[in-house]
């Protein structure tokens, strides 16, 4: 199976280990033992060629340049991921259910949509950024790069329904479509829940990717910009808001999931 | 599994076949399924030319738009075809030299810290949230800050490459050796196996589908990240001749170097996928590959 479609949760139960401590606990001190290993890091290294920003620095920067310098550039970059996360979605549930329902069609265009995912934004983007102007091109690369994902998820969704309950509808007089619309979309929930919480921050490699070659706003814009302007803590710090913004949208979608098919949680465990 | 054919001290890197063949399928299936992928491979390549000539009409700006065929003529029937190809064949082979070096590094480090996962536990913990936390998030977006930290030779490119393949890798590879059936580590266990000897021969054969997987969808994601590390960092390879031949309106240039890297990319995904049918024949011969 492709590590993209069964990607596991993060809290597994191990049975065979005794657990005096809450489960987050070892994580939590890791984490803060990592952060406090970067700053000494920066401190003693921050020397000649400073190079590495630490925490604290990070968040000088961040008190420095206020909330107006980043919050327009983050803003314009989720409006394009949002925009191409939706359309690459979109097109990808809608091909699954097709693939599922007329197979012939799913036997040449799969392999295509493999070629999608082979085919690396950052070759295809200048040739974007020629045909189309503005939001376009970026909107465009986010949407290639869930595309691919997302059917595959949705495809394995769709065909690990109950065989006893496609059999009921299908002894009912239920067609394929039936099939469909009682049984598969409801199965294929779990796994295309997987995949939409990847596709969340890949749409958003997506939009920067496509700023990195111009753009009037955005985080890879003012990333690139404090780069070639070697203003480190700045572009650690850039570099930390697109991480978090990445990881919020993977956290959003896992709680929409809960509101939305709280069952798939549970199948997924 | 059938490890109980071997004997817990013998060296398990000559005798891998031995440990888990007689309940695989025979080597003429296995030959099969790969002409298959192969095989696929080609159908891909087919109906993506075709695709891309459907589109290319469909857009119809042509002074901005090449067709295959246009490609073709750049590379080997115009007058400059030679150097054309020159020049693109310089390029691809630092790309695919960058590229390789960090994908291989970022497997290899990756193998190496989730076999210390499992044997250190507490190393785990502490760290592999930190290491799901950063395999959800898209690194190469980072890539201005590996450079200005890596510098612009191709350590950087290494680097984000090696990144990109590590987190993904690590923690499949993590799961997945964790995930072996108990009964299998009891049994090493009444044997009086220690927990490398157990590692060696039980866990981690039965994690080479899973680190296949991962391998097979970081390629890709290595070659994007050598590419933009090129262009943002070291000014050489395909990352940099496709950005500076867009820039400058080069377009049978840019067009041809696109090609290039997406069949590129390609090829190293059907050789990986080649490669997995082949594992996974041996050594989980109940799965196969549902995706191609």
């Amino acid at each position: 199976m492709t590590a993209v479609a069964t990607a596991p949760d993060s809290d597994r139960d191990e049975p065979r280990i005794k657990r005096e401590l809450p489960g987050w606990l070892p994580g939590l001190l890791g984490t803060v033992a990592i952060v406090i290993a970067w700053q000494l890091i920066a401190v003693l290294w921050g020397g000649e060629k400073h190079v590495v920003a630490s925490p604290t620095e990070i968040l000088q920067t961040y008190q420095k340049d206020g909330w107006g310098l980043y919050w327009p550039n983050i803003w314009q970059t989720v409006k394009e991921a949002a925009q191409g996360w939706f359309w690459g979605n979109l097109l990808a549930i809608v091909l699954a259910i097709v693939f599922v329902q007329v197979p012939v069609i799913e036997r040449g265009l799969l392999r295509l949509a493999v070629a999608s995912y082979c085919l690396p934004i950052i070759a295809i983007a200048p040739v974007l950024v020629i045909l189309y102007r503005g939001d376009t091109s970026k909107i465009i690369l986010a949407a290639l790069s869930v595309f691919f994902t997302t059917l595959i998820s949705m495809l394995v969704g769709l065909r690990a329904a109950d065989p006893a309950s496609l059999d009921l509808v299908h002894a009912y007089g239920g067609g394929s479509w039936m099939q469909m619309r009682k049984v598969r979309l409801q199965a294929s929930m779990p796994s295309l829940f997987v995949g939409l919480r990847i596709a969340a921050p890949a749409a958003l490699l997506g939009a920067i990717v496509g700023e990195y070659l111009g753009a009037d706003r955005g985080l890879g814009v003012v990333m690139i910009a404090s780069q070639s302007a070697i203003n480190v803590p700045r572009t650690w710090g850039i570099a930390l808001v697109a991480t978090a913004v990445a990881g919020a949208a993977y956290g959003l979608t896992a709680l929409v999931e809960r509101l939305v098919a709280p069952w798939a949680v549970k199948d997924r465990q | 599994m059938t490890m109980a054919t071997t004997t817990p001290d013998a060296p398990i890197a000559s005798t891998p076949t031995t440990v888990v063949a007689f309940d695989g399928p025979d080597t003429w299936t296995i030959v099969k399924r790969v002409a298959r992928v192969l095989l696929g491979g080609l159908i891909s390549f087919a109906i993506a030319m075709l695709v891309w000539w459907i589109l290319v009409k469909l857009v119809d700006k042509p002074r901005q738009t090449r067709t295959p065929g246009d490609v073709f003529a750049y590379l080997f029937t115009d007058k400059g075809a030679a150097a054309n190809r020159q020049e693109m064949l310089e390029s691809g082979k630092i790309t695919l030299r960058d590229a390789a070096l960090g994908f291989f590094a970022g497997t290899v480090a990756a193998v190496i810290t989730s076999c210390i996962f499992v044997l250190k536990r507490g190393v785990e913990q502490a760290t592999m949230p930190l290491a799901m936390a950063l395999r959800t998030v898209p690194l190469v977006a980072i890539t201005p800050l590996i450079a200005l930290i890596f510098g612009r030779d191709l350590l950087a490119v290494t680097v984000i490459a090696g990144i990109v393949t590590f987190f993904p890798t690590l923690v499949n590879v993590t799961l997945s050796l964790r995930s072996v059936p108990s009964e299998q580590i009891d049994l090493m266990r009444a044997y009086g196996a220690n927990d490398r000897v157990t590692l060696l021969k039980v866990q981690f054969p039965s994690s080479l589908p899973a680190l296949f997987a991962s391998m097979r969808i970081a390629a890709p994601l290595a070659l994007i990240g050598a590419m933009l590390a090129e262009w943002l960092a070291t000014g050489k390879g395909m990352g940099y001749l496709i950005l500076q031949s867009g820039a400058t309106f080069k377009i049978d240039r840019l067009w041809a170097a696109t090609f290039l890297v997406t069949f590129a990319s390609v090829i190293l995904y059907t050789i990986i996928s080649a490669v997995e049918t082949v594992v996974l024949a041996r050594y989980a011969p109940g799965k196969s590959r549902k995706v191609l």
